[in-house]
């Protein structure tokens, strides 16, 4: 094969992963659309997703959240502290910490434990013919399968980001009143006036993305899976790499989102 | 006939009818009971009561003498439970034409069909419209 060949094929590749991808979120999306989660065999695969999802994790995560937060957001204090930037701690906790600290350590922690169990899971279901088992009884795969793990991926990427902007806001809480004798009031007023309503929307529809990018592209990946087990290891390869690669598009374009709309 | 014509002849009749598959090509789902294998279809494709699925899927399951199964998964069953939770799933399929698909690749062990025969016998009211697939060669053991 030339040079040219091999150009030509890689792009065909490409266009054809990339369309096939689209046309699969489309067909998800439209189901979600459709309220085909509300089937009850999709609905009782909805909620032991969330068990497994979010249920599961939530010990860990509090104590993660606890931990992991508390220091990093002493870290925050200690270089506001020593800076001199104490005027802008509101801003600092608000737009550093919680908006864009908290959902993306959570979304990293479900990719890394959720969404590589989902593309394998997926995968071996597709060598095992059990995704072509479900077509032949007329169950449709997005419905029953892709369709509640999306959904039980973004409810939890959402709840466990608030939940863990809440612990790291309460972590703040502790470490202002140490370091800076601040009172409860304060801290509060001071988060309130640093918060506006489009920072709330953006980091719901930012978790909203992270949970559908997470979720969406190991399933596909999963689902394209040829009928060869040596198969299963490259598509969660895939899926992994896909997932890491919209977790920075995601961020990335949240963060140019507001930049701008912060200028205006 | 060839393993490709059999297949291809099967999915041209499942393009052409509402076919209950029993066949070796479609596993159970490895992550789901027997019960929840074969109430899946019911409980996705119809508005039953939940109480009704369960009182005619737990009849079945005594009538073929599996009901102590009821909530192992796949990997814990032989190949005859197998197969008999295979044909209750396709069973679960309303006004379906049922095919078993080469039943001596999934009950290798048996030397005939009588003892297909008689768990169609045993569910004979519940079963309707069907036919075996199977390789020329087999012809003598029906």
């Amino acid at each position: 094969m030339n040079f040219i060949e091999r150009i030509g094929s890689k792009a065909t590749d490409t266009f054809k992963n990339i369309s096939g991808f689209l046309s699969f979120s489309m067909k998800c999306l439209r189901e979600f659309l459709l309220g085909s989660f509300f089937n009850r065999a999709a609905f009782d695969v909805l909620v032991m997703q969330i068990f497994f999802t979010a249920y599961q994790l939530l010990t860990f995560f509090v104590v993660l959240s606890a931990v992991f937060g508390s220091i990093f957001i002493g870290i925050v204090f200690q270089t506001v502290k020593s800076l001199g930037l104490v005027q802008y701690l509101g801003d600092i906790i608000m737009g550093i910490v919680v908006l864009e600290f908290s959902p993306l350590v959570t979304v990293v922690l479900l990719a890394l434990r959720s969404s590589s169990a989902v593309n394998s899971e997926i995968a071996v279901m597709k060598v095992n013919r059990e995704i072509d088992a479900l077509e032949a009884f007329k169950i449709d795969p997005v419905v029953y399968l892709f369709l509640p793990r999306i959904i039980s991926f973004i409810i939890s990427v959402t709840v466990l980001s608030s939940l863990f902007a809440i612990i790291v806001l309460f972590s703040g809480f502790l470490f202002s009143s140490a370091m800076f004798d601040m009172s409860g009031n304060i801290f509060t007023d001071m988060i309130a006036k640093s918060i506006t309503v489009f920072d709330i929307v953006l980091f719901y529809v930012k978790s909203i993305f992270f949970g559908f990018f997470i979720s969406v592209i190991p399933l596909y990946n999963g689902w394209r899976t040829h009928y060869r087990f040596t198969d299963v290891p490259v598509s969660v390869l895939r899926g992994m790499m896909g997932v890491f690669m919209s977790i920075v598009i995601v961020e990335v374009v949240s963060l140019v989102a507001r930049f701008f709309l912060n200028s205006l | 006939m060839s393993e490709n014509a059999l297949k291809a002849r099967i999915s041209a009749l499942c393009a052409e009818k509402n076919v209950g598959l029993v066949s070796p090509d479609i596993p159970l789902l490895s992550n789901l009971s027997v019960y929840d294998n074969i109430t899946l279809v019911s409980r996705y494709l119809t508005d039953d009561k939940d109480e009704q699925i369960q009182y005619v899927v737990e009849r079945q399951l005594d009538m073929l003498q599996i009901l102590d199964s009821k909530l192992k998964k796949p990997f814990q069953l032989d190949a005859e439970t197998i197969f008999k939770v295979k044909l209750l799933r396709a069973l679960r399929l309303q006004d379906s034409f049922t095919v078993i698909d080469r039943p001596f690749v999934m009950l290798n062990t048996i030397a005939d069909i009588s003892p297909v025969a008689k768990m169609l016998e045993t569910l004979a009211d519940y079963v309707g419209e069907g036919a075996f697939f199977d390789f020329e060669w087999n012809k003598n053991k029906y």
